[in-house]
This record gives structure tokens, C-alpha cells and sequence, in this order.
């Protein structure tokens, strides 16, 4: 488990991340979300090891990080912008990886590296950004550390990619229970696959919930009302994120749990009503809303 | 399975991508020493040949010891050394400066430092793991070079015992002045975030103690009258100056001659030990920056945010002082023009190091309190010195705690100009007066001190820049100058110039084993009507004249007589390799002296200069640039003699009269028939003839006084 405890890191004075607490369990995948400066990026550098908060503190299986090779051990960092050695290729790499990471798995490594045909003996300067990511996420993933630490991983890569890279996380997760945090500034490229998702926002944390928890306790309704009468008593007593009308039909994204929300528009006057699934960002919208910000000028621009 | 987080590992993984490194160094040492060397054989075997094989072994090992030993064989002196171990000092230098920057600069770069931070490695193996693979990437290229020109060397059969033994100690030594390097190159790479700051670090840890230690010596120089430029050393012997404690440890070794491994640590042992002891408090610092050195600091110019203002405010006074003492020196230390040079320098300097700490051009504009301070603080020293609020001038150890004294008189140097090396430094290591209470006369006859004045404002009388050092009971030694007007001071000039120990001291004639140990000697005696050589069993009676005569060397006696002549002593081994030479004036008190080398016939005391001349030339300097000259020359009997007759007949000792006795800007030459020329001064007592100054239309006092 990963524990991050009133974390504060100030940078000349500006304070990037301030008071931030998240924990990530294990066989999770954490979803870091926020904006450009919201903090990130050095959260992640303090969960790592690689900076030291000026308060609070960095936990890796109830130990602290910084300076603890044991639990860095235990840990795999893809930085957003990976750096490969001058004149490396894939090859030189793994060896290099193989030297760290004593668990590295080589012929697992070059297996994905056919698979996702990148070459073995090019250097690693001439490949383009994708192809760099890609590379550095199977040496990651080859490492077999507990615990995967992605910043801005799914960036540069086409759809076809993330979606190969995000089955290549999940199959972890399910073979050796691995544990990824992934930190975005787009929402829309963790939503099938994050578990828990935290929300930073100006070096604080404005939310963490597990994604779970939030689809049930919000639903996405569609009906038509018979008369105007039945529409005002149908959404008494609920309580109403957001409220849309086109023509007869209402689209009403509503807190609650689903059994509750269907038993009560069966009893007042629909014509028909569907409960449909919720978006991660439309999740996210009603939930920050709460906290009084717009989750649209935060994350999706 | 091995650990990742082991220095084997890491060291060997580390070395597999510095290898450029490895060969480049390879390339240039074994270009620079066993290539280098194998040539010059080739070409000085291709030059003698066999026939002069003695000739090529001597240049041979002349080459191999500069070429390995930073030195030369036969003239290992302070200057061969400096000039022939210069390059591979250099190389030595780049190398450590370059395997630094290239192991460390990592911590400039932030993707760096994310993936090497994050990997499950200690700090610690990190940093040796870097440290070792840049040491190794020197020390086995270089050692390789050694081993290779020693054995070009022995192959040419070259090689003796002693080299050997010196080659061993000179490349342990060698070896210690690369870590001491490295060491600073790495503290000054881990104190900063970027190559530029990097660099400037460098070369502020490997130069500032000089800058500083030279500047504080210019000031003295410039600004406290009693400062001797003998003190010289004290200031400007460093402590952190690698390179500086290297030449001069080479230097130590190379003048006092014996090349073998003991001799080495016996003479070098404090070279030795400052370097070592440097090179550990570096590595030890540049560990501890590292272990603490935060991760953001990457892409910043310094580590450590502390550390700016203490690093812009050291460079601002630097910048003002040195600025504000060569305007001292181009103004003729007018106060105004060196506080503008102050200002400026400081201004220079905060506009620069702010731009290069903060990576901004707007960083002028910031932090103006750092100019203030910098500007008070320049302010500061320059009073310090420019109005010797220490007291400095003033300051004249007390009697008691004096232990001896050596004085040395610049007439006496001038006096002596064949005396061998640098008459003052040889004087005071030769005097050891008990009379400390002479020194104590001296301090309190100083111009300045008696005068108050700034400026030595008086030119009419001789001064006389006395040199003395104080050796004090604690051990400690001071060396100051001071200005001596002789003839006011006759009195405590016959007092210093009678004193037997003094005497013992200036004139190596009272050696015991004075000319022992050389083949050949020579002696002359020159005066007015020239040279004579005397024959070598005639030396030492000689020798005892002089010594007899001269207990009444006294002040007195050099301002009141007119030096006859000078005997000089030459003398040297069979090689010419070993030389020494010393000179003793001839006046008229030197009877005993005198009348011997009469006896011998080579001098005649009735033999006057007017009987041989056949013509005179006067010259008259108008005006100070010497540019605008009036001669003209005179063959009646009756005119030459009365030209003459105003002349002080010696060339010699004029360093004991006074300026004011003679006539400054007309100088008379006489022609004899057998072409012997001389020039001389016309004594102001006597004046210039009147027909002569009416021939050269003379107007007294042109020139400027």
C-alpha cells in the first residue's frame, strides 16, 4: 500500500502540493487527475522517492520511500518525459534494466517488443514519441515490481496503443496483482481502467473516491413525464445534479442509488424512464459541482 | 541473483557507457607521453647517431623526465618546471574537470535525475560508482602512459635506479593532484544546477584563493607604505590552490636537486600532505551536497538557494576591488576614480552573476540590497587598506619579543649587483642581528612615518628602500620596508654598516668555505682605466686584505670617499654548471687591499685619468624624456682639465651619496688613446665650467626634479 500523508512541497517559494493525503491500495489502479501545475507530477516524485516532501510523508508498505532502497525496490517510476541513455537501443535497455531490477524479465521484455513491433537493435533516439513511451512502459512493466508509477503514460499514444498498453496493465493486475497509479490531465484516458481516482487542484486534493462507489451512489435517468403535474411531483424529494430538457424528455443526473431511483420513478407518472450509465466525467461533474467548482473548466479545457 | 544496489555492479554498468571517456583519455595521454617521447627519440637518435651516444642518453633522459617527471634533468629549476610540466598539468586538469562534469552533470538534467533518483540504489553507491569509473577513466591511461615511456625509456637504456624511484614518487603525486581536482570539480558540479554555474564553479574553487591572495597583495602594495614585496609569499601561499600547491611542491623537489622516493616525501611532505588533506575535506564536502543536494535543483543554478547571495556578494567585491585597483593603478590612486572603479566592477558583477543565478535577464533589477552590501562591503576593504584602518604602517613589534633582525639596505643591492640570485632574499636568510634595537631605529626613520605624508614628496634626498624581517620569539617572521634618508640618519647607518654580524652576512668573503669546492676561480680588479686579472694563488691573500680593510666598512666611509675601483670573484665547476660571482668595492680606506694589488701591479696609485685623456664629451639632457640632446667635445688640454676636475672620477658607489650632490642632467665621457671610454657624473659643488655651459646654451634645472 501506498500512503501519501499531508504531503507539502514548495518550489522557491510556490507551493506545488500542499496538505495532500491519498492512499493507494494495492491491486488498484489510482487515477492522479488535474490540470497542468495542479501537482502531479511532484506528487509522484515524492511517492517515489526521488524528492523529499518538506512535510509530511511518503509511504511504500508502511515505510518511508525517500533514501529506502528496500521500497524503491518495489517500485517502477515512468516519468513524463523518459530518458534512455544517448546511443541506446531497446536491447542495451533491458540490460540496463536487468542490472537494477534484478526480477526484470528479458524474455517477457522481448516478446511485447515483437508484439508491439518495436526494433531491437535501433536507437532509441531515432524512435518517435509513442514508439518511446511504448518502449519505456514494457521495460516497466518487465521490472515485475509491486508497484507502477505512470505520469502522463497514455500521452502520445494513438488510441490502438493506449488500448494495448492499458490490456498489458490489466493482465498484470491479474497475474502478479500489480498496483499502477497513473497521473493525467485528461480524464477521458483513465476511464476504463482506473479503480480509485484522485483530483488534484492547485497542490491540493479536492476529491478521492473509488470509482465504485461513486457509480452507485449517481444515476443518469431519462424519462418523459404524462403532464407537467407529474413531472414537478417526480422530482420532488430527489436530489438533482443536474437537470436537461428537450422537448418532452428530461435527462436527470441524480445522487442515489440505482434500486431507489427506479422504485420511485415507478410510481409517479412516466410515460417511460431508463436509467443509463454514467461517464466518468459526468461523474466527475457532479461531483466536484458539490465542492463548488466546474470539473470542465478544471480537466476537460 | 546480484543486487542491483551494489558498487560492483553499478561501477562496472556505470563504465560500460562512460567508455568514450576511457578512450579519449587513452588517446591523449598515450599521444601526449609515450608516442611524444617515442618520436624524440627517433629524431635524437636520427640527430647524434651513435657516434655521440652519451649526448643522446643525457637529451634522452632530459625528454623522458619531462615527459613522465614534469621536469628536466640538468636544469630542474622553478622555471623548467613551471614551463615544461604545463601541459601535462593542464591535461591532467581537463581530465579531472571533464570526468566530473560528465559523471555528475546529471543532476542538472531533471529526466536525469528522475530516472537515476527513482532506481533502487543507495546515494552512497551512486556516488562512488560515478566517482571510481571517473577516477579509473584517468588514473589507468595515465599509468599506462608512465609504464609505456618507461619502458621506451628503458629500451633506449635510459633508465636509472633513481629515476625510477622518482618516476614513482612524481606519479603517486601526480595521481593526488588529479583527486584534489576531481574532488573540487565534483563539489563545485554538485553545488550547482546548470552547466554555466557549473564551470564558473570550477573555476572559482580552482582560482579564487589566488584571486583573492593576489588582490590582497596589490593592495598592500598599493597602499601600505611599509608592506614589503617580500611578503610576498606569505600572502600568496595557498591553501586551497591545488595546482599552486603542486607547482610549488615540484618546485621544492626539482631545486633541491635529489631525485629519489625519500627525497621526494621529505621535500614535498607538506605539498603532500595539504593536497591529500584538501582533496578529502572536497570529497568529503562534495559527498554531503550530494546526499542533501534536493532533486528540483535541477536546471537551477545552485543547489543550494543559501548559497546565491553568499556566492553574487563574494564575486560583486571581487569584481569592484580588482576593478577599483587597476583604475588605483591607472589614476595614480586618485580616491574618486577608484570608487567609480569599485562601483562599477560591483555593478558589473551583480548584473552578471544575477542573470547567470536566476537565468534571467530581470535579475538586474532584483536583489538590490545584495548590490548595497556588495558596494558597503567593497567600500569596506578599500578603506581598510586606503586609510590603514588597521594601522598597519604603524604597527613595529616590540623589542622584547623580537628575536634577530635582517636588514637589507637597496644601496647596499645596488652596490652589489654581481652578488648571485635576489640579493634581498639571500641577505635575509644569511642575517641574524642581535642588534634588534637597529631594526626598531629603522622603523621609526621611515619617511612616512616621520613625515605623515601619503606620497614620498621629497625627491632631492637619497632614500634608501630598506628591506627588514623581523624574526620574532614565537617563530613568526614580518617583513617590512622602509624609507631611509641615509644622510639624516648617518648616525644609525654607521651603526647597521659596522656591525660585525652584518658584515658577515653581506660579504661571503667571511665564509669559512668561501670559493671551496670549485674548480675554477677567477678574480679582477677594475677601475677607471680598466680591467686586470689576477692570478688565482693570488686570491686568498687577497681575501684577507679585503677582510683586514674592511672592518672600516662603515657608512660614513662610502659617502665621504670615491670608490676606486671593484674586485670581482668568479668561480664555477668544471661544466660551467655551478657558477657563483660576488663583487667588493675598492675605496680608499681598503689601504692594506690597495697597496697589494699596487704591489702586484695592477693598480697604480699615482696614475691619474687626466694624463691618458685626449677627448671629452659632454652630454646635456634638456629636458627628462632624454629625447632632446645637446654634446659637445673638447680636445684642449686646459678645458679637459678643468671639465675633469668637476667630475667625480668613479663610477662606483654613487648608490651611498646623495642624488643632490650631482648635476642630473649633464654627463661627461672621456676617449683615451687606447679607446677606453668612461662616463661620469659632474659634482654640483664643482659645477659645470663656464665655457661649457655657454657652449651648450645649459639653463639649470629643466629637467624635472
Amino acid at each position: 500500500m501506498i500512503e501519501i500523508k499531508h504531503i507539502t512541497k514548495s518550489f522557491d517559494g510556490c507551493k506545488a502540493v500542499e496538505d495532500v493525503s491519498v492512499t493507494i491500495k494495492e491491486g488498484q489502479v489510482f487515477g492522479l487527475i488535474g490540470t497542468n501545475g495542479a501537482g502531479k507530477s511532484t506528487t509522484l516524485r515524492i511517492m517515489t522517492g526521488i524528492m523529499k516532501p518538506d512535510a509530511g510523508e511518503a509511504l511504500v508498505d508502511d515505510e518511508p520511500v525517500y533514501r529506502n532502497v528496500g521500497r524503491k525496490e518495489r517500485i517502477t517510476f515512468i516519468p513524463d518525459e523518459p530518458y534512455f541513455f544517448s546511443s541506446a537501443t531497446p536491447v542495451t535497455m533491458a540490460q540496463y534494466y536487468a542490472s537494477i531490477y534484478p526480477a526484470f524479465e528479458m524474455t517477457q521484455f522481448y516478446e511485447w517488443l515483437d508484439k508491439f513491433g518495436l526494433e531491437k537493435t535501433r536507437r532509441i533516439a531515432t524512435f518517435s514519441k509513442g514508439m518511446k513511451k511504448q518502449l519505456i512502459m514494457l521495460l516497466s512493466i518487465c521490472t515485475h515490481t509491486k508497484y507502477l508509477i505512470c505520469d502522463e503514460t497514455f500521452d502520445g499514444l494513438d488510441p490502438v496503443m493506449r488500448q494495448s498498453v492499458k490490456s498489458m496493465i490489466a493482465s498484470q493486475m491479474e497475474e502478479r496483482g500489480l498496483t499502477c497509479v497513473i497521473a493525467s490531465h485528461n480524464l477521458r484516458e483513465l476511464e476504463d481502467i482506473c479503480d480509485h481516482v484522485g483530483l488534484l487542484h492547485r497542490g491540493g486534493v479536492l476529491l478521492s473516491k473509488d470509482l465504485q462507489d461513486m457509480k452507485c451512489n449517481i444515476q443518469k435517468v431519462q424519462c418523459v413525464f404524462q403532464t407537467e403535474t407529474d413531472a414537478l411531483i417526480g422530482m420532488q424529494n430527489l436530489d438533482i445534479v443536474q437537470k436537461e430538457k428537450r422537448g418532452s424528455l428530461y435527462t436527470l443526473t441524480i445522487r442515489g442509488k440505482k434500486a431507489e431511483i427506479i422504485a420511485h420513478f415507478s410510481q409517479v407518472g412516466t410515460v417511460f424512464f431508463e436509467v443509463l450509465p454514467l461517464s466518468l466525467e459526468e461523474i466527475f461533474i457532479s461531483e466536484t459541482e458539490v465542492a463548488g467548482y466546474d470539473i470542465r473548466k478544471l480537466i476537460m479545457g | 541473483m546480484t543486487s542491483g544496489n551494489s558498487l560492483w555492479v553499478r561501477t562496472k554498468e556505470n563504465a560500460r557507457r562512460r567508455r568514450w571517456l576511457w578512450i579519449g583519455n587513452c588517446f591523449v595521454f598515450f599521444i601526449w607521453m609515450p608516442i611524444r617521447f617515442l618520436a624524440m627519440c627517433s629524431s635524437l637518435q636520427r640527430d647524434y647517431g651513435t657516434n655521440a651516444g652519451d649526448i643522446f642518453t643525457d637529451s634522452a633522459r632530459n625528454l623522458l623526465m619531462s615527459n613522465i617527471g614534469f621536469g628536466n634533468v640538468s636544469s630542474l629549476s622553478s622555471y623548467s618546471v613551471m614551463y615544461s610540466s604545463f601541459t601535462t598539468l593542464l591535461l591532467i586538469m581537463l581530465s579531472a574537470v571533464i570526468a566530473a562534469m560528465e559523471g555528475y552533470s546529471y543532476l542538472y538534467d531533471r529526466r536525469k535525475v528522475d530516472r537515476f533518483h527513482s532506481e533502487p540504489v543507495s546515494c552512497r553507491i551512486r556516488f562512488f560508482s560515478i566517482y571510481l569509473n571517473g577516477f579509473k577513466n584517468f588514473a589507468l591511461p595515465y599509468l599506462c602512459s608512465v609504464l609505456l615511456s618507461v619502458l621506451i625509456g628503458g629500451y633506449y637504456h635510459l633508465l636509472t635506479g633513481k629515476m625510477i624511484g622518482y618516476f614513482v614518487g612524481i606519479t603517486v603525486f601526480a595521481m593526488l593532484f588529479f583527486l584534489a581536482v576531481y574532488h573540487m570539480a565534483i563539489l563545485a558540479v554538485v553545488l550547482t544546477g546548470n552547466y554555466i554555474a557549473g564551470v564558473c564553479g570550477i573555476l572559482a574553487f580552482l582560482g579564487i584563493e589566488w584571486a583573492i591572495r593576489s588582490l590582497v597583495y596589490r593592495y598592500c602594495l598599493a597602499y601600505y607604505h611599509t608592506f614589503s614585496s617580500y611578503s610576498r609569499d606569505e600572502i600568496m601561499s595557498p591553501v586551497f590552490s591545488v595546482a599552486t600547491i603542486f607547482l610549488q611542491g615540484l618546485r621544492k623537489f626539482a631545486v633541491n636537486g635529489e631525485k629519489t622516493v625519500t627525497a621526494l616525501l621529505r621535500q614535498m611532505g607538506s605539498s603532500v600532505g595539504g593536497m591529500l588533506l584538501l582533496a578529502v575535506i572536497a570529497l568529503a564536502l562534495a559527498y554531503l551536497a550530494y546526499r542533501n543536494r534536493p532533486a528540483e535543483a535541477a536546471g537551477h543554478s545552485m543547489a543550494f538557494g543559501f548559497l546565491k547571495p553568499l556566492v553574487k556578494i563574494t564575486a560583486m567585491v571581487l569584481a569592484g576591488l580588482t576593478l577599483g585597483w587597476i583604475l588605483s593603478d591607472l589614476s595614480g590612486k586618485s580616491i574618486y576614480i577608484v570608487g567609480i572603479g569599485i562601483f562599477m566592477g560591483v555593478l558589473l558583477a551583480h548584473c552578471i552573476v544575477g542573470i547567470i543565478l536566476e537565468q534571467r535577464l530581470s535579475a538586474v533589477f532584483h536583489n538590490l540590497w545584495q548590490l548595497g552590501l556588495g558596494i558597503v562591503i567593497s567600500g569596506l576593504i578599500f578603506s581598510a587598506f586606503a586609510f590603514d584602518l588597521t594601522r598597519f604602517d604603524d604597527r613595529v613589534p616590540k623589542e622584547a619579543d623580537i628575536d634577530t633582525v635582517a636588514i637589507a639596505l637597496s644601496a647596499q643591492q645596488n652596490d652589489s649587483s654581481s652578488y648571485y640570485g635576489d640579493f634581498i632574499k639571500v641577505m635575509v636568510k644569511r642575517m641574524y642581528l642581535k642588534d634588534t634595537e637597529a631594526a626598531l631605529q629603522f622603523a621609526a626613520a621611515d619617511y612616512f612615518h616621520q613625515t605623515g605624508d601619503n606620497e614620498l614628496l621629497d625627491y632631492n634626498n637619497q632614500y634608501d628602500v630598506t628591506t627588514v624581517l623581523y624574526r620574532m620569539k614565537n617563530g613568526k617572521e614580518y617583513y617590512r620596508t622602509y624609507y631611509i634618508d641615509m644622510a639624516a640618519q648617518s648616525d644609525m647607518m654607521d651603526r647597521l654598516l659596522e656591525n660585525e654580524d652584518y658584515k658577515k652576512a653581506v660579504f661571503r668573503i667571511y665564509d669559512e668555505d668561501y670559493m671551496a669546492g670549485y674548480d675554477r676561480k677567477q678574480c679582477y680588479f677594475e677601475d677607471v682605466f680598466g680591467t686586470k686579472s689576477l692570478r688565482e694563488e693570488e686570491i686568498a691573500d687577497l681575501i684577507e686584505c679585503l677582510k683586514q680593510d674592511y672592518t672600516s666598512y662603515s657608512y660614513t666611509n662610502l659617502r665621504d670617499e670615491v670608490e676606486i675601483g671593484q674586485i670581482s670573484f668568479n668561480a664555477s665547476d668544471k661544466n660551467y654548471i655551478d657558477q657563483m660571482s660576488d663583487s667588493y668595492a675598492v675605496y680608499p680606506f681598503c689601504k692594506k687591499t690597495l697597496a697589494y694589488l699596487e704591489q702586484k701591479g695592477y693598480y697604480e696609485s699615482d696614475r691619474t685619468l687626466l694624463d691618458e685623456v685626449k677627448r671629452v664629451e659632454i652630454t646635456y639632457y634638456v629636458d627628462d624624456d632624454y629625447m632632446n640632446v645637446k654634446t659637445e667635445n673638447y680636445e684642449d688640454r686646459a678645458e679637459i682639465e678643468e671639465i675633469i676636475s668637476s667630475c667625480q672620477l668613479s663610477n662606483f658607489g654613487t648608490w651611498w651619496k646623495e642624488q643632490n650632490d650631482y648635476i642630473s642632467d649633464v654627463y661627461v665621457s672621456t676617449y683615451t688613446s687606447d679607446g677606453n671610454i668612461q662616463s661620469f657624473r659632474v659634482l654640483k659643488a664643482k659645477g659645470i665650467p663656464d665655457f661649457v655651459q655657454k657652449d651648450l646654451e645649459y639653463e639649470a634645472g629643466t629637467q624635472k626634479e
